[in-house]
């Protein structure tokens, strides 16, 4: 018999009704990392904007290399696969583990789908010679955008292991647990780009 | 569900409003387009920390210093684009 941890959806695939008690979703572990990581891009992309101000010009010149559409995409992908996360949880809170696990291989296929048009840009950039020291604004793109790129794949390794609980031992509340901590790092990935997208590809 | 596809939907819609504005090459020389691509970013952050972290319900300490970066980073980073 599973015993919920969390409070149950008032139906199939609804929120569940706020908690009686504030309560951090995921690890409390997670939270920490979470918090790590967020300060560390923080100062990332503050060290970003302000570099720039020594040469607005030529990081200008070379933020108008980048293809626009590919980190339009990417930014798509990514949110659809935060909703995807928020629904597998949803399922599986209402018990409904294949749905569950539709929605975590949706939210997977969106990590994938990522990954594969970030190799496709870094691909395109390296075939024209550019790298990491061909300019202080290539130099942060690649860090930056590579720094996530691992956490993309940190998050898909995440969302894996989640699945792989809820195969073998179905709807447990560890496994619920467990994709929630999963979720909340995942999410975490999405926001950090939501502010990256803008900061790298769009401002001028 | 339904919160779940309209925050989604939202956040498309965010999206390609800053893509748009980008490819416009609307953004070019003032401080006014910058304040606004960084607004909807917050606007995008703010739905995924509350909703889909799941913050809203969560004790105050982890919602005020996710929002305080959330906030913060951004308005660093308009100071930036301000005295560049």
């Amino acid at each position: 018999m599973t015993v919920p941890l969390v409070a149950m959806p008032s139906a199939a695939g609804d929120a569940p009704p706020p908690p009686t008690h504030p309560r951090l979703v995921g690890d409390l572990a997670v939270w920490l990392i979470i918090l790590a990581e967020m300060l560390a891009f923080g100062i990332f992309f503050l060290a970003f904007a302000f570099a720039r101000t020594a040469d607005v010009v030529a990081f200008n010149v070379d933020q108008a290399t980048l293809d626009l559409r590919f980190g339009g995409t990417n930014t798509a992908l990514l949110i659809s696969a935060s909703a995807c996360v928020v629904a597998a949880i949803r399922a599986l809170q209402s018990d409904q583990r294949r749905l569950g696990l539709a929605w975590l291989v949706a939210a997977w296929t969106g990590g994938a789908g990522f990954v594969a048009i970030k190799l496709l840009e870094y691909s395109a950039k390296w075939s024209a010679g550019i790298d990491l020291s061909t300019s202080t604004f290539y130099m942060f793109y690649f860090l930056l955008t590579g720094f996530h790129f691992f956490h993309v794949l940190a998050g898909m390794a995440f969302l894996a292991v989640a699945a792989v609980g809820l195969v073998r031992h179905g709807c447990g509340p560890q496994q619920v647990h467990g994709l929630q901590t999963a979720g909340v790092f995942w999410h975490m990935v999405d926001l950090l780009w939501i502010v990256l997208f803008p900061l790298v590809y769009v401002m001028r | 569900m339904k919160r779940t596809v309209l925050i989604w939907l939202a956040l498309l819609l965010a999206t390609a409003a800053t893509y748009a504005l980008g490819q416009l090459g609307a953004l070019t020389g003032t401080l006014g387009p910058v304040v606004l691509m960084f607004g909807l970013a917050v606007f995008k952050g703010w739905w995924v920390v509350l909703d889909f972290m799941e913050l809203r319900h969560a004790p105050a300490f982890w919602r005020r210093v996710v929002l305080a970066w959330l906030f913060g980073v951004p308005a660093g980073l308009v100071l930036a684009y301000a005295v560049a």
